[in-house]
């Protein structure tokens, strides 16, 4: 994957988030009522009010990885006593908060009115957002989001649109606002629009060579967070995805040898970006997806789009609350893992196993013996963490890789490497 | 045809060369702190003791953790895709490698062409490979290369729980104190490292014959702990500390 240009949607990237972070600052300085959310709490219905912004501290601790200093702020929640052994975005946020923000690209995240988590992701999440609740003294609202063996039960459905009615009460009791359901059902309708470009563009992956990579989805995932709810995030991701069908017109591919396509499965290993696709690059190998931007938009079991009818925003919302791979158990990770390598054509994957996230992690070993034994399909376990580079090396991780090639370019070709 | 293979590890490196399938001759010298400078060193030392210069040889193939620091090689491979030809050059009927390093292990199946089908490593933890046993042969005072044999004459194993190799070193040292005989402790040792890399094993369809590989597989306690911990006759390869690198030289040979 050879270093480029920054692109027009590259370019667009940064304007947007720049944009986003500047008007979270102006507004809650101005008196907009702020909620910081974990990342799959339907940031729609704060658009069903005047004057409510919201912030999203995964995301920002995500891009302090991805900027180079995600240790340095994890240290900052050590050195007042947080455990190595906690999640790296948990410790980043909670040592950006030390300090007001200093070291942050984005000065921080203005302070919170309400913290809104669920324990569907992980239940870490739920007591990282206590520790701002004990020392802001600020309301804490968990939703309540039931794990999923099988596709979600219809009590459930009914509880998580019962929780949504019920934040937007607190909101509105909270700020002294009024909910506006036609301004949210628009708000939905915005995020439907984004996410159906975002799947036009990940589908470009179907192509070989492929015109994307899974950094690209990694990079531009951001605004699917931060931008919900906004008409900025269809312009954004139909820009992207009309910038990977103009690169297979041009034959312009960011692995052009490309010999090997591979599939990510966990987070994106922020710190990494740029030197692991460069090395993959040079192997000739591309990781044409991953399951943590595939599955945005999803229900459990697939990576295809849950479609919506345009009728009952609650309904949608509360449908794909759960798109998220950690609150899947095993048999339907595997199933979407499974469509998704014959979709994409995919030769190997790699299982990253994340210190930070072990919700995610844990059902790998049986996934990957899974993918080897019923598909036929090599994969790897390589050790990651998603935001602190100390647990990760490089080298250790590459000898798998590059052995992960080995053994694809081997079954190919009989022995021959 | 002649080809080499460079193989250079945390602790050692190792060359070989191949002449039309045969082996010519392999050497081992420590790494030390300078890894391309090792590469070029082994090279030259085996060049000179076999008779050969440079020239002479058509290609040649590095590996280990140092694989991309060989300048003067023609391609850079994995050390699991040497040890497996490594292994099977030495022995056609192998079905599994285990290769325990200075700082790895891993356990390779390998089919009836010698292709890699599926393998296995320890993650970042040094415990079960030659780091581990150099770290415990300082703790006790004896030389890495008597371990083996001292081992053999236990009448029985002390437990060494621990899987961190700090911590079990610790261990090693109270047991030391509380009058445990060396000849156990090594043996519990071994069991360790053993019970670790089998159980690692385990995850991969592991099928006989198994071959133990790296510089960890001239100590024969270790090879015999693994085999009783498999339940299954392990042979330690003869050029054991060498495969890596005679694979590597094999493998220069196939890309012409």
């Amino acid at each position: 994957m050879s270093t480029r240009e920054k692109t027009s949607a590259g370019k667009h990237l940064t304007n947007i988030l720049t944009k986003g972070y500047m008007d979270l600052h102006q507004k809650a300085a101005g008196g907009s009522f702020c909620v910081w959310i974990a990342i799959n709490v339907p940031a729609e219905i704060f658009a069903g009010f005047e004057n409510v912004v919201y912030a999203v501290p995964e995301s920002h601790s995500a891009m302090c990885a991805g900027k180079g200093i995600g240790a340095a702020m994890c240290e900052k929640a050590e050195n007042i006593g947080y455990s190595m052994d906690l999640c790296s975005y948990a410790r980043i946020d909670i040592g950006n908060a030390t300090d007001g923000g200093k070291d942050s690209p984005t000065f921080g995240l203005p302070k919170p009115d309400l913290l809104v988590s669920n324990n569907n992701n992980c239940s870490l999440l739920t007591k990282w957002f206590d520790v701002h609740h004990r020392e802001w003294n600020v309301p804490h609202f968990i939703m309540d989001i039931p794990f999923c063996y099988e596709p979600q039960k219809a009590k459930d459905h009914t509880y998580i649109i019962q929780q949504i009615r019920d934040l937007i009460g607190l909101v509105e009791t909270l700020s002294g606002q009024s909910f506006d359901v036609d301004r949210y059902t628009e708000a939905v309708h915005f995020s439907w629009e984004g996410i159906r470009q975002w799947k036009r563009f990940l589908d470009m992956a179907r192509h070989t060579p492929s015109p994307i990579t899974a950094f690209d989805s990694f990079v531009h995932m951001a605004p699917f967070l931060t931008q919900r709810g906004k008409p900025v995030l269809s312009q954004h991701f139909s820009l992207l995805a009309d910038e990977a069908e103009k690169r297979i017109a041009d034959s312009d591919f960011p692995v052009p040898n490309e010999t090997y396509r591979l599939f990510w499965d966990n987070i994106a290993p922020w710190h990494q970006l740029r030197s692991m696709s460069k090395r993959l690059g040079q192997l000739n190998a591309n990781i044409v997806g991953a399951s943590y931007t595939s599955c945005m938009g999803t229900v459990e079991g697939s990576f295809g789009l849950y479609e919506w009818d345009e009728k009952d925003p609650f309904d949608y919302v509360a449908r794909t609350m759960n798109a998220y791979m950690c609150p899947h158990g095993m048999e339907l990770r595997h199933a979407a893992m499974k469509q998704v390598i014959e979709d994409l054509t995919i030769d190997g994957v790699i299982f990253a196993s994340n210190r930070s996230c072990k919700p995610y992690s844990i059902t790998q070993m049986d996934q990957q013996k899974q993918i080897s034994e019923q598909l036929g399909v090599p994969a790897i376990l390589i050790e990651v963490d998603h935001a602190d580079v100390r647990k990760y090396n490089e080298e250790n991780a590459f000898v798998r890789i590059e052995a992960l090639l080995e053994t694809i370019e081997s079954r190919r070709n009989k022995g021959h490497i | 045809m002649i080809t080499a293979g460079i193989d250079i590890g945390s602790i050692s490196t190792k060359a070989a060369i191949v002449k039309d399938g045969i082996l010519l001759g392999s050497v081992v010298i420590p790494t030390g702190y300078n890894v391309s400078k090792a590469g070029e060193k082994v090279f030259q030392i085996l060049l000179d003791q076999l008779e050969l210069n440079s020239g002479e040889v058509t290609s040649v193939v590095s590996t280990g953790y140092g694989r991309n620091r060989v300048e003067f090689a023609d391609k850079a491979v994995t050390e699991i895709t040497c040890h497996a030809t490594g292994a099977y050059f030495l022995n056609p009927e192998i079905r599994t490698v285990i290769d325990i390093g200075g700082q790895d292990s891993k356990a390779i199946v390998i089919d009836e062409n010698g292709r890699v089908m599926d393998f296995i490593m320890n993650d970042k933890c040094a415990a079960g490979t030659g780091r581990f046993l150099e770290v415990m042969a300082r703790a006790m005072e004896i030389d890495l290369d008597e371990f083996g044999q001292i081992s053999l004459s236990a009448r029985s194993s002390a437990r060494i729980s621990s899987l961190c190799t700090v911590f079990a070193e610790t261990e090693v040292i109270s047991l030391i104190s509380t009058g445990e005989p060396r000849s156990s402790i090594i043996a519990g040792i071994h069991e360790s490292i053993a019970s670790r890399v089998v159980a690692m094993g385990r995850r991969i369809k592991m099928e006989a014959p198994v071959v133990m590989t790296g510089g960890v597989a001239k100590n024969i306690g270790v090879v015999h702990a693994i085999g009783k911990k498999m339940d299954s006759d392990i042979a330690a390869s003869e050029h054991a500390q060498t495969n890596g690198a005679i694979g590597a030289a094999l493998l220069a040979g196939k890309n012409i």
